[in-house]
């Protein structure tokens, strides 16, 4: 997503022809993968992301923020990622926890031992965030912006960036610590989204 | 627990987001460039209001006279009794992704015009709450379907927690998951949807194999991967079931069918 400089609404607008092909190959890449991070489904997310751009080129005109678009279409590509899941129910796939466990691994430092179940875990965990926490954590941590970045883009204070992101943290910390348990141990009860909202 | 640092943590979570975001491949932009461009008429109008529709008013008139036709000649050829159904399921449709990635499409579809429509869920979002652990007992109350419980496990094989999500107003998700020995285990899921149903498999099938198994009344899709992992699906009248783990294909299914023996006891 490199504007190489130009702004980028100036570019979109510069001629008719060609805008939604220049904003689709822009995002097409990015949009698909928020989409089947909500979805799990190949066929979902390609509809979702359909639906976003559909949405993404009749709103684009009222968007005069250059540095709001990430932000304004990762919600717009949850949302209607979203609305897919609604609207298709579909089976819900288990992942071979070791398939699963690989495919974080390459994304580790070296130097970082984790335990397997503890990455599991973050990897439940972080579906079950509230949306607006969900949207935070990936343009944070997927899209390295800063929280004067994100709350630029999204519009929302910049402490309630920090308290999404602290937020967040603590739901998987006490995430991990149920993990700990084990087996033949007392599960305590999920925490849920209101709870994260309180904490 | 080992005690990570916020750094750690952020890490974690920073690998977790990449593999969730990164290891899916996109399909070829240009097929769903093409997709949408099928739906540019409705893009154009924003910024052309009047110029396409006015040039697209014959097409639009041919089309809504051959879609009026096809529907008149489709639905006076199919007999009464078929459309009686309502609900039906719909069989596997095997789609060819990219490379040896495949989509194994399937779901419940409505052919019944008659039928009452679903509860009206159109505009509710799914309820947000992560999924909560309870007794085995509280999920068979709380669940708006009847809870299947196997009548048979594999020997050493127990229960080991309850998973229960409220979906929506009217559906629900019910997770078992059974340990066994020698780090086998299974997770039974059974949810209700109102309505139609999509689904959706996505496999590789170099190492992966698709067949057709009878469970009870139903006709399940069994995917058995390479590593062993295995996942046994189907769809019984309003609710899906699915069963997943690592464990043999014969002990799978074996369990799968026992859910209908336990059913007919009762």
């Amino acid at each position: 997503m490199n504007n190489e400089g130009r702004n980028f609404l100036e570019i979109l607008w510069e001629k008719e022809e060609g805008i939604a092909r220049f904003l689709f190959e822009h995002f097409y890449d990015y949009i698909f993968r928020v989409a089947f991070f909500i979805t799990k489904d190949h066929q979902l997310a390609e509809d979702a992301v359909q639906e976003t751009f559909l949405l993404v080129l009749q709103k684009c005109p009222q968007l005069n923020d250059e540095q709001k678009i990430n932000a304004w279409i990762t919600k717009i590509a949850l949302n209607a990622a979203r609305t897919q899941l609604r609207k298709n129910r579909g089976f819900p796939v288990t992942l071979d926890p070791d398939l699963i466990y690989q495919q974080i691994e390459k994304h580790l430092p070296e130097e970082l031992v984790v335990q397997k179940e503890d990455l599991l875990a973050i990897w439940q965990s972080i579906e079950n965030l509230p949306p607006e926490v969900q949207r935070t954590f990936i343009l944070h941590y997927r899209y390295e912006m800063s929280i004067k970045e994100i709350s630029a883009a999204t519009g929302v204070p910049e402490g309630t960036i920090k308290s999404h992101l602290s937020r967040g943290r603590n739901f998987l910390r006490r995430k991990l610590q149920k993990t700990s348990c084990g087996p033949g141990k007392e599960p305590k009860p999920a925490a849920s989204v209101e709870e994260v909202n309180r904490t | 627990m080992r005690q990570y640092t916020e750094k750690e943590l952020d890490e974690m979570i920073k690998a977790v987001l990449r593999a969730k975001l990164d290891n899916c491949t996109p399909p070829p932009a240009e097929e769903a460039w093409a997709r949408l461009k099928e739906k540019m008429p409705q893009i154009s109008q924003i910024k052309r209001p009047f110029r396409p529709v006015k040039r697209l008013l014959p097409g639009i008139a041919i089309a809504a006279i051959f879609i009026l036709l096809t529907v008149t000649i489709f639905s006076l050829s199919i007999p009464k009794t078929v459309r009686a159904l309502g609900y039906k399921v719909m069989d596997g449709i095997t789609v060819l992704l990219r490379g040896t990635e495949m989509n194994l499409r399937g779901g419940v579809t409505s052919d019944d015009a008659t039928k009452p429509p679903p509860p009206p869920e159109e505009g509710k979002e799914i309820a947000a709450e992560p999924p909560a652990v309870v007794t085995l007992e509280k999920a068979r109350e709380q669940a708006p379907f009847p809870l299947k419980i196997p009548g048979y496990l594999p020997e050493g094989y127990r229960l080991e927690k309850v998973l229960y999500q409220k979906q929506s107003a009217y559906t629900a998700q019910v997770e078992m998951e059974y340990k066994g020995p020698g780090g086998k285990y299974f997770t039974l899921t059974q949810f209700n949807f109102t309505g139609e149903l999509g689904t959706g498999y996505v496999y590789d099938r170099e190492d992966t194999t698709i067949k057709d198994v009878p469970i009870g009344p139903c006709r399940a899709k069994l995917a058995e991967h390479k590593s062993g992992f295995v996942h046994l699906m189907w769809i019984d009248g309003q609710t899906g079931l699915n069963l997943d783990g690592r464990l043999s294909a014969r002990e799978a299914i074996k369990i799968a069918a026992s859910l209908y023996e336990h059913w007919d006891q009762k």
